[in-house]
């Protein structure tokens, strides 16, 4: 009863429950599984020791958690700051990646008990050795990277400020251990020359895993934007996505000559025309390689949610779990005498398990946690602001309800880092801000061109005030100097909201000219004070 | 120390599984309940519990149906896949010829069993975290043989077609046989080169493909993973060096363009433009 009770107080959606109900299911099998043996739950069996768990919860999991590194790398070690609105979904994609992929070895390995035998016995010929020691080196790089989104929440400044500092250590060791674990990966089958079909064996396997990593990395992240961009009323970085996708042609191409030029050296044509799996080579390169390859390329593509969706699935499925499934199981010879495997329901059943959780943690995590830079949105973003957050600030205390709730239904609440740019000068002023918390500094070109620190936003004060003046251009940029949290305010919206009501629209005029006339004296006084 | 192995001649295995029995009864292994597969092979192939197994083979020799026989077990490889792809290092070639599994160290992750080219290891599928399943496959009696016997099914063939000695000699023995009647055995011992070598030899009356055993090069298997992770570290050293090199030419890049005192920080692409 009280079960119930609670439940109907918080609300939890359906899609939620269903979930739960799939996580729950999962450690079920999982129970049974530790009770009576891998045997019990699954169709694997001694000429099949790999199946399901190993080609889809390791291999596809590990790949399409490549979006992390290839985010990280581009923000930090090739200084593309635009890409830092990503960065963070990409980075918590890879980090739940990752647990995932560990769980699902907690139940396929024989002995999980012993899985910290890794550390202790080594042996440095093993791929799996080193496959292992990426999973947890870099698992721990991904908990790093992730945690300042808690710090942040909880508002630790001590380890904000020693993982700022470490930052860039990080993303290289993060993007080293990728690039290993990625490979090594493929080189786990150039163990196997008799096993693995002739069409995928090379000695470039550890290549092209990294390379259709590489590629499905930035696929991923347009999957799952697109994915949160629905389910949490967001905007979709579209601009930023289309600029990330322009990599995929480039190493999806590198991928494909070195494939075609790989198997004239072997002389393996032959085998891309006979028998079953030629079919699934082609449409692995046909769909997964070569139509992506053609669609990031075209501009009409790369400027659309949706074309860029269904570009990035084709990579996902066709270039890279097709793949990894034709490389690790279905190309591999049916032995005599022994039945052919398919994975039982129940193996399934831990794979969605494992999923599900991982969905629910997504969503955990982007309710309660600073995961989205909200600042980056081309689509309006529905509103989440109540006219009690309005009230925190003098700016939007207004005495009317009414006016409350049409500016509550037009503003959103914005978090940023710290040294966060929020908007440049001579950009359009899309958005008012009003911050909550944290400071935010204004910068101005003088004469000369050079920028000189014109303003500094304490918590309550507006900013991005152009929004409300004619020509609506910014004249100054906004970067923050501490992490903040703002209200942002559609600009049109604002501005159509004023027209209806004029009584408002004199308000905020006379609130944004006091605003306008405080900094200006401020940055007279500063001006002379030099 | 002589390094031993088997050579199995086929030609005069009489497939009464003494060797089976005789390789339950020294490993303690339970009989399995099994069904008529329609093959005399029975139980219908090697597994956790059976690590020695006839395999019967119908081979149509130019009309006439034949029953051949191969005894199938571990090679004991002198390059084993599974001791080298094992990431714990729970698998060992000992000096004498043994592959050897150490079950404490085991994380049952079963790439020996993926990687091995003949099929050999088996995992214990029907057995929990609190049976602890492992990895099983024939010792090649390294139990026996530390105390000075010979393996078991060796031991107990009746009619000599395991003979068991050391690995050099028996290979002399195969060619000298295979010499002396050229009509009766395939000219090829298999496993003095299949693979890098295996520690088990055999003779057969038909193609080694027919009777069931991989065509395998003179190459182990693993040369090219052992190859890669050689490369591993070097090429850690380099791509980590490289990925410094392009990060400190990026911040390089921002910072020569950076504004002194007042402004926004530096590793801001905005405060290049502004300079420009």
């Amino acid at each position: 009863m009280i079960k119930t009770a609670t439940l109907a107080r918080y609300r939890v959606p359906p899609g939620v429950l269903m979930l739960g109900a799939l996580v729950v299911i999962g450690v079920l099998v999982a129970l049974v599984r530790y009770l009576f043996g891998i045997g019990a739950i699954s169709n694997l069996n001694d000429a099949y020791p790999w199946g399901l768990w190993i080609s889809f919860d390791l291999l596809c999991g590990v790949a399409t958690a490549a979006g992390a590194f290839i985010t990280a790398s581009a923000v930090y070690i090739f200084r593309m700051e635009r890409f830092r609105p990503i960065l963070r979904p990409a980075i918590l994609t890879g980090f739940l990646g990752y647990l995932m992929v560990i769980v699902a070895l907690l139940v396929d390995l024989g002995r999980p008990e012993r899985i910290w035998h890794l550390i202790i016995y080594w042996n440095p010929h093993s791929v799996l050795f080193e496959v292992g020691w990426c999973v947890m080196l870099y698992t721990t790089v991904l908990a790093l990277e992730f945690s300042p989104m808690l710090f942040e929440r909880l508002g630790w400044k001590m380890p904000l400020e020693f993982l700022h500092r470490i930052t860039i250590v990080l993303v290289l060791l993060g993007t080293l251990l990728s690039t290993l674990h990625q490979s090594s990966l493929g080189s786990m089958f150039m163990a196997m020359p008799t096993k693995v079909n002739p069409l995928w064996f090379s000695q470039f396997l550890p290549l092209y895993f990294f390379l259709t990593a590489a590629a499905v990395g930035p696929a991923m992240v347009i999957v799952e934007s697109y994915i949160s961009s629905r389910v949490f009323w967001r905007g979709l970085e579209v601009d930023l996505l289309g600029e990330l996708s322009k990599a995929i042609p480039i190493l999806l191409g590198i991928y494909l000559l070195l494939k075609v030029f790989d198997i004239t050296l072997a002389g393996e044509w032959g085998f891309a025309f006979q028998g079953g799996m030629s079919i699934l080579f082609w449409v692995e390169i046909l769909l997964g390689v070569v139509a992506p390859i053609v669609l990031f390329s075209m501009p009409s593509v790369r400027s659309d949610g949706k074309r860029m969706l269904v570009a990035a699935l084709l990579v996902v499925f066709f270039g890279v779990v097709l793949n990894r499934f034709n490389v690790s199981l279905i190309g591999w010879p049916r032995p005599a005498n022994l039945s052919m495997y398919l994975p039982n329901w129940m193996e399934f059943a831990i794979t969605i398990g494992i999923w599900s959780a991982g969905i629910v943690a997504y969503g955990l995590v982007a309710k309660f946690l600073p995961l989205f830079a909200a600042d980056h949105v081309v689509t309006p973003a529905k509103a989440v602001v109540t006219p009690e957050i309005l009230q925190r600030s003098r700016f939007l205390v207004f005495p009317e309800a009414a006016w409350l709730q049409g500016l509550a239904a037009i503003a959103e609440q914005v978090n940023f880092d710290d040294n966060q740019l929020i908007f440049r000068q001579g950009e359009p002023a899309r958005s008012l801000y009003v911050l909550l918390e944290g400071s935010v500094k204004l910068y101005s070109k003088d004469k000369e061109g050079k920028e000189v620190h014109t303003g500094t936003i304490n918590a309550g004060e507006p900013f991005g005030i152009s929004a409300l003046i004619e020509p609506y251009i910014l004249t100054a940029s906004a970067r923050t100097a501490a992490p903040c949290r703002a209200l942002k305010i559609d600009g049109k919206a604002l501005r159509d909201l004023t027209k209806e009501n004029p009584a408002l629209g004199q308000a905020l005029a006379q609130r944004t000219a006091q605003a306008a006339l405080t900094r200006m004296h401020w940055a007279r006084a500063w001006r002379e004070s030099m | 120390m002589a390094k031993y192995g088997m050579l199995i001649d086929e030609t005069r295995c009489t497939g009464c599984r003494g060797c089976q029995v005789a390789c339950k009864q020294w490993n303690d292994l339970p009989g399995e309940e099994t069904h008529n597969t329609g093959s005399y092979t029975n139980p219908p192939h090697l597994s956790a519990q059976t690590w020695n197994l006839i395999e019967y083979k119908e081979i149509d020799r130019g009309g006439q149906v034949g029953f051949f026989f191969l005894k199938r077990a571990c090679m004991h490889c002198e390059h084993p896949a599974c001791v080298s792809v094992c990431p714990v290092g729970a698998l060992r070639k000992t000096p004498e010829g043994p592959v050897v599994y150490d079950d404490h160290k085991c994380i049952g992750c079963r790439y020996c069993m993926a990687a091995c080219p003949f099929g050999i290891p088996k995992f214990d599928w029907q057995k929990g975290l609190l049976e602890g399943a492992l990895i099983r496959k024939c010792t090649f009696c390294a139990d026996r043989l530390s105390n000075g016997l010979i393996p078991a099914c060796a031991k107990t063939c009746p009619s000599k077609a395991i003979t068991f000695g050391e690995r050099d000699q028996l290979i002399v023995e195969a060619e000298n046989r295979i010499r002396k009647n050229p009509d009766k055995y395939v000219n090829h011992v298999y496993g003095k080169e299949e693979a890098g070598g295996t520690s088990i030899l055999y003779l057969s009356a038909v193609p080694f493909e027919q009777l069931g055993l991989p065509k395998l090069g003179p190459a182990p298997v693993t040369t090219l993973s052992e190859q890669v992770m050689e490369y591993t570290l070097p090429f850690a050293g380099v791509w980590l060096a490289t990925l410094a090199g392009l990060a400190a030419v990026f911040k390089f890049r921002e910072r020569g363009a950076k504004q002194p005192e007042i402004g926004p920080a530096a590793d801001d692409p905005h405060n290049k433009e502004a300079s420009k």
